[in-house]
């Protein structure tokens, strides 16, 4: 299971994961859990558009959605090293 | 005080750091920002921030004068290059045009009394500075404002090249 500490991590990957057209993400995120290394590589992806997508819903909405991405960054990391994906994440990231 | 132009002179000069003096906390922080304390343009709209401090962050009791103990609850700080990292990028991604400073304290530093840095049940690379004892908003702020100054900072000279 996605360690998420707070709810509102869940609801706000799954209205970018709507906003952005991704299925996958969706059904992976409503799964609870990611079960190959091409997942684990499409959830890693999916966090880094969710940020840059994110920097124009608060600029539009005039929101700041840094503390919250920050607690779902934490979740992730935290997730993607107990299962044995923290390469794949790593990988993504590094390409940032 | 020291000063970083790419990310690898980061991770050497953190590494360097942590064989030196053992485990560093670390917190990457948006000019401008305060390593403890946020400002109300720092979260969404219509969070409540109370002297500062995030109620998320912490425990608070029903009339938010006080904060409860809490083991898994308080400030985050990466204990690890990797995690460290992935939260540079984040503040990075969130802040374009901004330099981002890293301000750390060592794990065995003195922190003041009912304070106390304590590892993630879920990650042992990110820790939570914790309350141990219930205190009054009032002394949370003064012990995190000790913390903010004597923590140390290494400059985000990337926005220099």
């Amino acid at each position: 299971m996605i360690p998420y500490k707070h709810p509102q991590e869940k609801e706000m990957i799954l209205r970018y994961a709507k906003l952005l057209d991704d299925s996958l993400a969706e059904t992976i995120i409503l799964r609870d859990s990611i079960e190959s290394k091409e997942e684990a590589v499409h959830i890693a992806q999916f966090f880094w558009q969710m940020v840059d997508r994110s920097n124009i819903e608060d600029k539009e909405s005039g929101e700041n959605s840094e503390y919250i991405l920050e607690k779902i960054i934490i979740t992730f990391m935290a997730y993607f090293n107990s299962s044995g994906y923290e390469n794949e994440w790593d990988e993504v990231t590094d390409k940032r | 005080m020291e000063q970083f132009k790419i990310l690898t002179d980061l991770r050497d000069y953190i590494k360097d750091l942590e064989v030196q003096k053992g485990m560093l906390l670390a917190r990457p922080i948006p000019e401008g920002g305060s390593p403890v304390f946020y400002r109300s343009c720092d979260v969404a709209m219509g969070t409540e921030l109370v002297q500062g401090i995030q109620i998320g962050d912490y425990c608070f009791s029903n009339c938010k004068n006080w904060v409860i103990p809490h083991d898994q609850m308080g400030l985050s700080f990466s204990a690890n290059w990797k995690h460290l990292k992935g939260i540079y990028k984040l503040k990075s991604a969130k802040n374009p045009g901004k330099s981002v400073d890293v301000y750390w304290v060592l794990e065995k530093a003195d922190i003041p009394k009912e304070l106390k840095f304590v590892p993630d049940q879920k990650d042992d690379r990110h820790y939570f500075l914790t309350v141990t004892k219930k205190m009054t908003v009032d002394d949370l702020v003064k012990k995190l404002t000790w913390v903010a100054d004597r923590m140390s900072i290494i400059r985000d000279a990337t926005g220099a090249l």
